[in-house]
């Protein structure tokens, strides 16, 4: 066990370095200056090669590859072009909340929705429960999620006022209207991402179901019921945890759309703000630290393996 | 019902829908078994006797496969004569595991690997004879004891992959037992095993029917653990049985050309001195259920095949004391 985790930590390193090394890489083949960026259209030819030498980028790339390389080693993300200039990681935690809670309340809807739905589809196959369910959760995978956001937002917030259309709530807003603002959108991307979900749990029963420790379970007399929950969904478990896991760690990212669509200002947003503006150490940072929560959650889900499958040994 | 049967089965027909064609993998099967008797279900697979076994237990997975006729008679503890195939599912669950007990071929895949061996023998216990977790589990370590497992106590704890292939079959059978069954049915329960672990199983089996007299339905395709096993022998072939009789009877005059044919298809010990000669197969293989031959069924398989056989099929006839063949020319086999 120790050796094993010594192992991904090993490899969570590598990812991480090689990821590093594209970004930096990337950022520095897409064409455009910053320095001639931050300063506008009106500069000088001298400004912006005073500012390329303040921001280190006259230097060979050799030496800028080690400098951003040392950086990061020291939590250094840089700092955004625009923003202010603060540095990449402050903008990065400041837009974390929303983005976490969001896909909180995202992953705890679709897991609602998904794993009862795929159980009562699986455990009556073929009836009319399983064709329903089916063909809703196709309607969900098949959903824009722009258009069931604005959908859910005329319905919802607009007709009955159940809930803010847009935003985060107003500066210095209490915790608890912040999520106010998160419900909404939480359930549009909890719907859609339970689509898959279903489908899964729904697959994976019904594979599981033909096993032959199923009919043994059958054949002590035991009822449909806890076959299916005792025997058959805890066998299930541990696929339906890897598809929760990408699902996690997807929205993690940022949820574009849904965060576009309700005007929420977390990750997704920042990102798609950064590339349009091209502030390319936001970029960057943000594609980093996206690329380790995928990671750690990866790690988290192998371990919690270790707590379903008894087999499972590392 | 006769009076000292335990089981009838009387014209049962199982059918399955594949590529939307109907066929019966079991058609019009008949046997009996009486109490504290064990019947040897033979035949090459695909012949019925799995699915035979299933519908007995109503496990017969559906869709496909269903119950299509026939009738399943059980004489149940409280002495009630009740037809299984038209039971309710409600009741059908009080009599699995609890009357009527099955033993899985494989047991590497037969239990369930996330779980101790401890809860699932314990399962069945508190559900047929409500006793508590604790009692139930103390009961499941004195059926581990009598199956013969060392430190029973231990391995009550274990999961299923923590044991040998022989260990678990012996667990699935320590279920099976766990609610005293009167009838055990037992489905190809050594083929997994290897041959020195397979002797011990039987011995095991055997010795346990002595002890506690349940009736067991033995289904195999290895006539060697026939011999060993049974008392009576019905020869399934193409989902219907082609000859029955006691073990002693057929295997020393078997009286339809199937089994013939099957009893020299085992290799002989090869004397010094003697030719070795080469090992009998059947020609050809069993049909497909959905396109069965007109007549007789195993005619195109058969030497001593003539062109009656293919006319009508000959029916499951009695040849003279507890015998029975389909063949209609039994008595030159």
């Amino acid at each position: 066990m120790k050796s094993y985790l010594g192992k991904r930590f090993v490899g969570m390193v590598a990812v991480m370095f090689m990821v590093a090394t594209v970004t930096f890489v990337v950022i520095r083949v897409i064409p455009g200056d910053p320095a001639a960026l931050m300063l506008g259209p009106e500069a000088t030819a001298v400004d912006i090669e005073a500012l390329r030498s303040r921001l280190g980028l006259d230097l060979s790339l050799a030496t800028q590859y080690l400098t951003f390389l040392s950086d990061l080693l020291r939590g250094d993300l840089g700092n955004s072009i625009f923003l202010g200039g603060r540095p990449v990681l402050r903008i990065l935690a400041d837009r974390a909340e929303p983005t976490v809670c969001l896909t909180l309340i995202a992953i705890v809807v679709a897991m609602a929705v998904g794993i009862p739905s795929g159980i009562i589809s699986a455990s009556r196959r073929g009836s009319l429960a399983d064709q329903a369910t089916v063909s809703v959760a196709m309607g969900l995978a098949s959903a824009p999620s722009f258009w069931l956001g604005l959908a859910f937002m005329q319905f919802f917030s607009v007709r009955l006022g159940w809930f803010p259309t847009s935003g985060y709530g107003d500066p210095g807003a209490e915790f608890l209207e912040r999520m106010r603002h998160l419900a909404l959108p939480g359930l549009v991307l909890g719907l859609v991402n339970s689509a898959l979900i279903t489908r899964f749990t729904r697959t994976t029963l019904l594979d599981i179901l033909s096993d032959d420790y199923i009919r043994t379970a059958r054949a002590k007399g035991l009822g449909e019921w806890p076959v299916i929950m005792r025997h058959a969904f805890r066998n299930a478990l541990v696929p339906i945890l890897t598809v929760v896991g990408l699902t996690l760690a997807l929205l993690l990212g940022g949820a574009v759309v849904t965060e576009t669509v309700f005007n929420i200002p977390g990750v997704g947003n920042l990102v798609v703000s950064s590339v349009l503006r091209r502030d390319y150490p936001v970029i960057g940072g943000s594609l980093l630290v996206i690329a380790g929560v995928y990671v750690l959650v990866n790690l988290a889900v192998d371990l919690a393996y270790l707590l379903i499958d008894p087999r499972v040994k590392y | 019902m006769n009076g000292d049967s335990l089981l009838e089965v009387i014209d049962l027909r199982t059918v399955f829908v594949s590529g939307g064609r109907l066929f019966s993998a079991v058609d019009g099967v008949s046997f009996a078994i009486r109490k504290g008797e064990t019947l040897a279900l033979v035949g090459e697979s695909g012949s019925g006797k799995s699915v035979t076994s299933l519908s007995i237990m109503r496990l017969v997975p559906n869709p496909p496969g269903r119950i299509a006729g026939g009738g399943i008679f059980f004489r149940s503890r409280s002495g009630a004569v009740e037809d299984l195939a038209r039971l309710p599912l409600r009741s059908m669950r009080r009599v699995r595991g609890g009357e009527i007990a099955m033993i899985f071929q494989e047991p590497m895949t037969s239990l369930n690997p996330l779980f101790r061996v401890g809860f699932q023998i314990s399962e069945a216990i508190r559900l047929h004879r409500g006793l508590g977790r604790r009692e139930a589990l103390r009961e499941a370590e004195r059926l581990l004891g009598l199956v013969d497992i060392p430190d029973p106590g231990e391995r009550l704890w274990d999961f299923p992959h923590q044991l040998s292939g022989g260990m678990r079959q012996r667990v699935m059978i320590a279920m099976a037992l766990s609610c005293q069954p009167s009838l055990v049915i037992a489905d190809e329960p050594t083929t997994a095993l290897d041959v020195t672990i397979q002797a011990q199983i039987l011995d095991l089996m055997r010795s346990l029917q002595r002890e506690l007299g349940m009736s067991i339905l033995f289904i195999t395709h290895n006539l060697g653990v026939v011999a060993e096993m049974a008392d009576r022998v019905a020869v399934m072939y193409a989902g219907r049985i082609v000859e029955t009789g006691t073990t002693r009877d057929v295997f020393s005059a078997p009286r339809h050309p199937y089994t013939r044919g099957l009893m020299d298809c085992i290799p002989g010990l090869i004397r010094e001195g003697t030719a070795s000669r080469r090992l009998y197969s059947i020609p050809g293989g069993m049909p497909d259920a959905s396109r069965l031959p007109d007549g007789c069924v195993f005619a195109p398989r058969c030497r001593l095949a003539e062109p009656g056989c293919a006319g009508a099929e000959p029916e499951l006839a009695g040849i003279g004391g507890d015998r029975f063949s389909r063949c209609r020319r039994w008595k030159e086999v």
